[in-house]
């Protein structure tokens, strides 16, 4: 099966076709082209508002929700993402039981995705890091999820997957990452750059925030300020390929122009990252000089499928559904 | 005709419009009642009680994140050997015995979930009351609320329940006049068994009372027990 076709649907001839792990690339001689790997884009999207149940310390957050469906809407329109997992208002376990799974039905050229939006937590004393699901406890720090837990979890995945993106929008997200500047040029992304990143492991993660606040709305935009300036790149975007590095560097600069919150990016430390890039393909994109009615861009990407893997135990269900109340 | 009531409800219902990626869920479901109708006719009549009786429901709801709607359609008939529940029309009152009386229940209801398990409904219900083989039918129309609510066991078994009353609403015979008022309330508990993701069994008991006072004075209350087995098919959308 191809793996990415990218097909200008002009009156022009391809020029060459390229096949290396899995790549099968259209070129012409306007459209943009560039290498990606076969396998499946998955996502794990994480959205946490309400707080209610969260005994008293922790308020409930207006934009987590809508950050995270609108990240999930976009991800699956515009960008191939064809197992988009979504989780509103997730427990401990919600979150834990989703990264298993995730882990489990990843297989090696995978590109995997993981949004949170939601509280973050910074224990002071010890300058460690937390995810807050919304079933924890006060200040209990049992009741959360450390950086270093969701730290095994993601290497975990990645270590199945070819690439791996950990996009946290909490306060004190910062505290997941090692910074890794990949040291790139605008002029470097070439089709040649994009072939050798997709080839080579990436474990990377963008983080909201180092160790700081960060806003819940943005103007009144009904999203955060970070995920407002990832969901305004990635749409706008009008590359067919773009990398993490070249996300992470426009919307850390976008975040720090407008609000007091500076962005990080970076990579999982001893999660296996070899310099490698998740790559964004976005499926409809504008072309120069040519009407956009003829531009397509196809990405087949494997379809998702259940797991597959030697299973242990019974997957979960999550669906709950009852029947409508009735007088 | 009483669907007429409900089209502006259903148009709403019918015309929701949705985010791509927000909890959009369709379900289908059918439901199986086996119930007992048992009550008292008031000063001057008999108790009654149902020998057979049940009824067949088809329903459809629409979940957009935490706001819900629904159309509940519930037909049936109940069996009565000797006594059964008197007639009231504006002519009078006539009793009523070896009857079978066909009961079809509308349900119309939106429902919002203030807390993640718990929601609040509004149900536009109708009760249409057939006897057969007598030119009478009795209809009970009204505005009811209520509140439901499931508790996740595991993740094959979920209980859930709701309760809920209809406040004082006119009762109408088949002539469209109006010959009494009544109120109800229900209860409802049971279990789902979730087999996958798309299919939802169900099984539990249902209690509806009545009370009806008629243009004579007479109260007549009675109430209809249920237990029900159904089965829901639900997906994304």
């Amino acid at each position: 099966m191809a793996g990415v076709a990218l097909l200008l649907c002009a009156s022009v001839t391809p020029l060459n076709a390229a096949d290396s792990r899995g790549i099968s690339i259209q070129q012409t001689d306007k459209a943009p082209s560039a290498a990606a790997n076969r396998g499946t884009y998955r996502a794990l999207i994480i959205g946490n508002d309400n707080y209610s149940a969260a005994k008293g310390k922790w308020q409930s957050l207006n934009t987590a929700v809508s950050d995270a469906k609108a990240v999930a809407k976009l991800l699956s329109k515009q960008y191939g993402f064809t197992d988009v997992q979504y989780l509103e208002n997730a427990t401990r376990r919600d979150i834990l039981l989703a990264l298993e799974e995730l882990s489990k039905k990843s297989l090696k050229n995978d590109n995997v995705l993981i949004y949170y939006a939601g509280h973050g937590f910074l224990d002071s004393d010890t300058n460690k890091g937390f995810w807050v699901p919304v079933d924890a406890e006060g200040s209990d720090h049992t009741t959360f999820l450390r950086n270093s837990t969701i730290r095994d979890e993601v290497s975990g995945i990645a270590a199945n997957v070819k690439h791996t993106l950990l996009i946290s929008d909490s306060c004190f997200s910062g505290s997941l990452l090692r910074t890794a500047s990949r040291g790139i040029k605008e002029s470097d992304y070439t089709e040649k750059y994009f072939e050798k990143v997709s080839g080579k492991k990436s474990v990377q993660i963008m983080a909201a925030g180092g160790f700081e606040f960060v806003d819940d709305d943005y103007r009144n935009s009904g999203h955060s300020p970070f995920t407002y300036f990832l969901l305004n790149e990635l749409k706008t975007n009008n590359s067919p390929m773009f990398t993490v590095s070249q996300l992470s560097g426009n919307v850390e600069r976008a975040v720090a122009n407008n609000v007091e919150q500076i962005p990080e990016s970076g990579v999982l430390q001893g999660a296996g990252d070899e310099l490698g890039e998740f790559i964004f393909i976005k499926l409809d994109v504008a072309v120069e000089g040519i009407d956009p009615d003829k531009v397509k861009v196809n990405v087949n990407v494997v379809p998702a499928k259940p797991i597959s893997k030697n299973l242990t135990k019974e997957s979960p269900i999550k669906t709950k559904v009852v029947p409508i109340p009735t007088l | 005709m009483l669907l007429k009531k409900f089209y502006p409800a259903l148009l709403i219902l019918l015309l929701c419009s949705h985010d791509v990626l927000a909890d959009n869920r369709l379900t289908f479901g059918v439901k199986l009642l086996g119930a007992g109708w048992e009550g008292d006719n008031g000063a001057g009549g008999s108790n009654f009680e149902s020998d057979k009786g049940g009824q067949f429901a088809v329903n459809v709801s629409y979940k957009v994140d935490n706001f819900y709607a629904g159309l509940n359609v519930q037909q049936g008939e109940y069996e009565f050997e000797g006594a059964g529940p008197d007639r009231f029309s504006v002519l009078g009152r006539f009793s009523s015995n070896d009857v079978t009386i066909e009961q079809t229940d509308i349900d119309l209801l939106f429902g919002y979930y203030f807390w993640p398990q718990v929601s609040l409904f509004i149900d536009i219900k109708s009760v249409t009351n057939d006897w057969k083989n007598e030119p009478y039918h009795q209809t009970f129309t009204g505005l009811g609320i209520g509140a439901a609510g499931y508790i996740p066991m595991n993740d094959r078994w979920t209980l859930f329940g709701s309760i809920g009353f209809i406040g004082e609403n006119d009762i109408e015979d088949n002539t469209d006049n109006k010959v009494g008022e009544g109120s109800s309330y229900a209860l409802e508990i049971g279990t789902v068994y979730t087999l996958d993701e798309n299919n939802f069994f169900n099984f539990g008991v249902k209690t509806r009372n009545y009370d009806f006072e008629f243009r004579d004075s007479t109260k007549q209350e009675y109430k209809i027990n249920a237990l029900f087995f159904g089965y829901n098919y639900s997906f994304n959308i």
